[in-house]
């Protein structure tokens, strides 16, 4: 039962994130490879919020949602600037810059989320307290689960709201064909750094939830591998529409419990999954570039 | 002194890297991602040929036979298939990241996630007034430098490297002079001339797209193992050594093959002298905090033309 | 040049008078003319309006490189007018259209945009410092906000879009804006638009699957809808049939009247006779200077002219031992022939043979389809010893045939084969710029004769246009079938091509050659195939 709960709240989490990452990848096309750095600084700003000032999970929530729609300025700089495969390899230079914050930003001496140590570098925060709301502890199992699945189903609802906006619509008119989104009169950066930035602050209030679940976090979350993670989640999902990350979020939650049925030794499992991840984003490219379920193909 | 040697030495390996990725790139336009699963790749094959037959050398040319291989099969199963389907830059991205995700996924089923050593015993060390050169950081200098010099010599000189040039500039015309070479006999002259079989068959595009395959997986194999010898080797270092190769390309200017050569020795400088000054962890940072300064104040490049990164 | 306004105002049906005339009294504030029939009401929005124009361009200057397009160029657009902007192919028109839309930016001069939104001054110079005002910015988005909007040839329409969505997004200026991010427009504003522009039929289709007339017309609804006061038309008409060039027209017409919109429509030669009914004035751009020139009546070439222009340059081919035989093939291409009496045998075997082709550019077929919009496909063959010349307007598919040939893009239907080996140069961008002269000769294995010594080592990105296709055209062999866009191209002097061209077909080989049609005979026969000498 725990373990359904653990898996309900996974996918909660990565259903924000695949859902966020779409409306930067496949709203407006720009292949972003940040998405677990901003993902990392939500994680980071609730645990260190919530076990330094011990503010309630919303607030620190919001606050880490806040920092990183500032932070993710660095790569709508680099969309401005940027086309294509230079592009990603940008949105990669912040998410280094990020990982190696995360990583180095500690000094033995100082206490825990002082300037000189905000992050304990590669040992990580651990014992972050349970999430407070409205002054009382969320326990763990079900009523942990019941607000990642309220915060899961909230972003959504927002998102889904957004696609289909007015704004939204421009979004797709940008992604098809910028020039002539200028040409009638649309401020294309403002809207790059849009919807950049709400993709990021949603990728941190994802981040949230993950820390105030697991209570831990360490600057792996801000891995590389997390960000491709999440890409290929959209990516097989489908990019361009609703429907598309959900799909996609369930696939790659369910592909490890799958393949756990199989029993197989622990490191053995890991990497075999890691080779269906790859395997599947090379034959989704040859076979069905738009993924499972998607409209927009990755230009 | 000694910092600037060894950021020379390192920065010759990058530059190695670097001319690697760019000599599949600026051909086939192709973001070789998968290359980070081949310079992974390499020295473990080199490594397991050496436990069975005893010598590094059979190990070195085994291993570099194998890369060539793998980055054959990707072109010939993913990429050359895509480029048929016409698919965008961003797909053929995702596939190669894909491939080497799957890649490196294989190495570490296959041998195992702990640092391993090409070296046996104690490196010797070369002591010239006070400047210590290790003999692994010999190999790594000399091979970087010959293989550098041995490939550029080959696209000036030879005319299967001009080949690949003009194919880099223009891709399109490049396919219409390979179409004007083409010897298509007029069916009533072949009766008159018999059977004269034109021997110097011409290669054609899917060719000259194979040769850079080719060349960029044995460039990225020398870098590897030049760096396995002296530094050791896991699965996951990969993808790190190649980002730092797409670095040094951008630094440099990615629309030559000097260029990332250029890139890659100055990024080698700059690293040696954070490690040397803070500490090697700011390594990677300052190198991608070097991007992100190129990027938008240098788009082009030290040695780029002015061909513009935005759109119109 | 006032009394023959005058008299084409006369011309015009009653519909289009009083916005006629309207545009005759403000496009020439010189002339001051009254008609009797105009309001007071529009007598004083004429006061109100004609002291400055709608946009004015002083002193423009824009050079790529070497190459001058834009030397010192004025000129003004008036609220009403309707300025049909002509000029040679290459002078430049497009550029002029892109440097007034925001889509580039002048070298040096001055844009002053004076509409009902904006009144703001733009001034350019060498070392203009204008990163230091950010909110003074010249892009399209700022042109287009100011009430500036163009269509472009390609049309650029987005695919993913309904065309309803289209123009609704053009509409919404201000969500982009991000002060007010729910904002909709509301789907009656839209409707009303389409239903006015009689394309509310189209709503529900997609961006991708409309045809070519229909996406030329919502491309006008959207830049309409995004609140231009003055649009730039590149190419309207383009690629139409007979019903589309009507429907467009009637569209333009119908905006103009109702909405008092100002028009600058760059149109190929081909098409101005189906722009008389609209056009007020007409601009000329030539040696990169603006100039008014009185309206004509198109089609004013002398005969004799029309004759040399309609072999697109290749006349001094037409020698006593040749034979010249012309068809015109759909949607107003034609076909000529030279032949080479002693070389050309029409019983040997065709060089070039295409069957029943169909080509398609994204979903649209572009090769292959006749008058009507069938595909019915394209046939022609060539043989040894004959060049085929095929002119054919702007938007016809010429390029699509190139690429189609040299196998660059795929066949659809029918196909395409060439006999001996294919030498083929396009249009543009056939030098390998990083490569040195001597070393693209060395590719094509053609060796470098005296006039090309001196520059054997100089890149080949920094030969001037006639120089680089020279080099081009250094790599034609004789034992080859010759494919050519636009040869002329860049060329200071046709003569030597021309020569070259001339003991190719002596020899026994055959050519195609893609130009643009220059001259359009109104008088043409169809298939009918004429002999001369």
């Amino acid at each position: 039962m725990n373990y359904a709960l653990h898996l309900v709240i996974y996918f909660d989490i990565f259903l924000i994130l695949a859902l966020s990452l779409n409306l930067i990848v496949g709203y407006t096309g720009l292949l972003s490879l940040a998405h677990a750095g901003f993902f990392a600084i939500g994680a980071y700003a609730y645990a260190l919020l919530s076990l330094r000032l011990e503010w309630g999970f919303f607030a620190a929530a919001f606050t880490g949602a806040t920092i990183a729609a500032f932070i993710s300025l660095t790569v709508s700089l680099c969309s401005w600037r940027l086309k294509g495969d230079f592009f990603v390899m940008g949105s990669l230079a912040v998410q280094a810059l990020i990982y190696s914050a995360a990583y180095n930003w500690n000094s033995v001496d100082a206490p825990l989320g002082s300037l000189s140590n905000l992050t304990n570098g590669p040992f990580g925060i651990s014992a972050i307290p349970r999430p407070h709301i409205l002054g009382l502890q969320v326990a763990s199992g079900l009523p942990m689960a019941l607000l990642a699945t309220f915060v899961g189903a909230i972003s959504s609802f927002i998102i889904w709201w957004i696609i289909g906006s007015s704004w939204g619509k421009t979004l797709v008119a940008m992604r098809d064909d910028e020039l002539a989104a200028r040409g009638l009169g649309k401020n294309t950066k403002l809207l790059k750094l849009q919807a950049i930035a709400i993709g990021s602050a949603f990728a941190a209030f994802a981040g949230a939830v993950y820390a105030a679940h697991v209570r831990y976090v360490d600057p792996s979350s801000a891995a590389l591998s997390e960000s491709i993670l999440i890409l290929s989640m959209v990516i097989v999902g489908g990019l361009g529409n609703f429907r598309g990350p959900i799909v996609g979020a369930a696939i790659l939650v369910a592909l490890p419990e799958i393949l756990r049925t199989f029993s197989l030794p622990d490191a053995m499992a890991a990497n075999l999954r890691l080779m269906l991840y790859g395997l599947l984003l090379v034959f989704l490219m040859l076979f069905r570039p738009q993924g499972v379920c998607g409209e927009y193909r990755v230009q | 002194m000694q910092v600037i040697i060894n950021g020379l030495i390192s920065g010759a390996a990058i530059g190695l890297l670097a001319l690697g990725f760019q000599a599949c790139y600026l051909p086939t336009r192709v973001f070789f991602v998968a290359a980070a699963g081949i310079y992974s790749l390499v020295p473990f094959v080199a490594y397991s040929v050496q436990q069975a037959t005893g010598s590094l050398m059979v190990g070195a040319v085994c291993s570099l036979l194998v890369s060539a291989g793998v980055a054959l099969l990707l072109e010939l199963l993913v990429h050359a298939p895509l480029d048929r389907r016409k698919a965008a830059s961003s797909a053929h991205l995702v596939a190669s990241l894909g491939a080497q995700i799957t890649i490196v996924a294989a190495i570490a089923m296959i041998w195992g996630n702990q640092p391993k050593t090409l070296r046996q015993g104690l490196d010797t060390v070369t002591n010239w007034n006070g400047l210590i050169i290790a003999g692994a950081q010999w190999v790594t200098l000399l091979g970087s430098v010959v293989s550098i010099c041995i490939f550029l010599g080959f696209l000036k000189f030879a005319n299967l490297g001009l080949n690949l040039r003009a194919m880099a500039v223009n891709p399109k015309a490049f396919r219409l002079l390979l179409l004007a070479r083409q010897k298509k006999e007029r069916p009533e002259t072949h009766s008159e001339q018999g059977g004269e079989i034109n021997t110097s068959m011409p290669l054609s595009f899917e060719r000259y797209r194979q040769l850079a395959f080719v060349s960029s997986a044995v460039l990225i194999g020398i870098a590897s193992l030049v760096t396995a010898y002296d530094l050791g080797f896991d699965p996951h270092r990969g993808l790190n050594a190649v980002l730092l190769a797409i670095v040094a390309v951008i630094i440099g200017g990615r629309s030559t093959f000097i260029g990332p050569v250029i890139g890659g020795l100055i990024l080698g400088l700059v690293r040696s002298q954070i490690a040397w000054h803070f500490s090697a962890r700011w390594q990677e940072p300052a190198s991608f905090a070097l991007l992100a300064l190129a990027l938008l104040f240098l788009p082009n490049g030290i040695l780029g033309d002015r061909q513009r990164l935005e759109a119109e | 040049m006032f009394f023959q306004e005058n008299a084409l105002a006369h011309k015009l049906p009653l519909g289009y008078v009083t916005s006629k005339e309207r545009s005759i009294l403000m496009g020439n504030s010189r002339s001051l003319v009254t008609f009797s029939r105009i309001t007071s009401r529009e007598a004083s929005e004429v006061k109100s309006i004609n002291s400055k124009p709608i946009l004015s361009a002083r002193n423009l200057i824009k050079a790529f490189g070497v190459k001058v397009v834009l030397d010192d160029a004025s000129a003004e657009v008036f609220r009403g007018d309707i300025c049909l902007l002509t000029g040679e192919n290459g002078a430049g028109k497009t550029t002029l259209l892109n440097l007034l839309t925001g889509h580039l930016k002048p070298d040096s001069g001055s844009v002053f945009v004076h509409t009902h939104r904006a009144s703001t001054r733009y001034s350019f110079s060498v070392n203009t410092l204008s990163f230091l005002q950010p909110w003074k910015s010249y892009s399209p988005t700022t042109m287009s906000n100011a009430g500036i909007g163009r269509t472009w040839q390609d049309i650029r329409l987005f695919p993913s879009l309904t065309i309803a969505e289209q123009v609704g997004v053009a509409f919404d200026k201000k969500c982009s804006m991000g002060r007010d991010l729910w904002s909709s427009v509301s789907r009656k504003e839209v409707d009303s638009l389409l239903d006015e522009l009689g394309i509310a039929d189209l709503a529900n289709s997609r961006g991708d699957s409309v045809s070519l007339g229909q996406a030329k017309r919502v491309a006008i609804a959207r830049a309409v809808a995004s609140g231009a006061e003055l649009i730039f038309l590149d190419e309207p008409l383009a690629g139409l049939d007979a019903k589309g060039i009507e429907s467009v027209i009637e569209m333009l017409s119908r905006l103009v009247r109702s909405k008092g919109l100002s028009l600058v429509i760059v149109e190929h030669v081909f098409n101005h006779r189906f722009l008389d009914s609209l056009v007020t004035r007409e601009l000329r751009l030539e040696k990169g200077k603006l100039s008014d020139r009185p309206l004509s009546v198109t089609n004013t070439v002398s005969s004799s002219e029309k004759t040399t222009a309609s072999l697109g340059g290749f006349s001094p081919l037409v020698t006593s031992n040749a034979q010249v035989a012309v068809e015109q093939l759909p949607r107003g291409a034609v076909l000529t022939r030279i032949r080479h009496r002693s070389a050309y045998s029409p019983d040997a075997q065709a060089s070039l043979e295409i069957n029943n082709l169909v080509v398609s550019r994204g979903n649209r077929s572009v090769i292959g389809v006749d008058d009507y919009g069938q595909e019915n496909g394209l046939s022609l063959s060539v043989r040894p010893g004959e060049i085929a010349i095929l002119q054919a307007p702007n938007g016809w598919g010429k390029s699509t045939l190139f690429d189609a040939l040299t196998n660059t893009i795929p066949i659809a239907k029918g196909h395409a084969r060439i006999a001996p080996r294919l030498i083929a140069i396009p249009s543009d961008n056939y030098l390998f710029h990083g490569l040195t002269v001597r070393e693209s000769a060395r590719l094509s294995a053609s060796p470098l004769d005296n006039r090309f010594e001196s520059m054997a080592n100089r890149k080949c990105g920094s030969l001037s246009g006639g120089e680089g296709k020279r080099l081009a055209m250094l790599a034609l062999k004789d034992d080859a079938f010759w494919v050519m866009d636009e040869p002329f191209n860049g060329l200071d002097s046709a003569d030597e091509l021309l020569t070259r061209i001339d003991s190719h077909l002596a020899a026994g080989n055959g050519a195609f050659v893609l130009t643009p049609l220059t001259i359009y005979e109104t008088n043409f026969e169809p298939g009918k195939l004429r002999i001369g000498k």
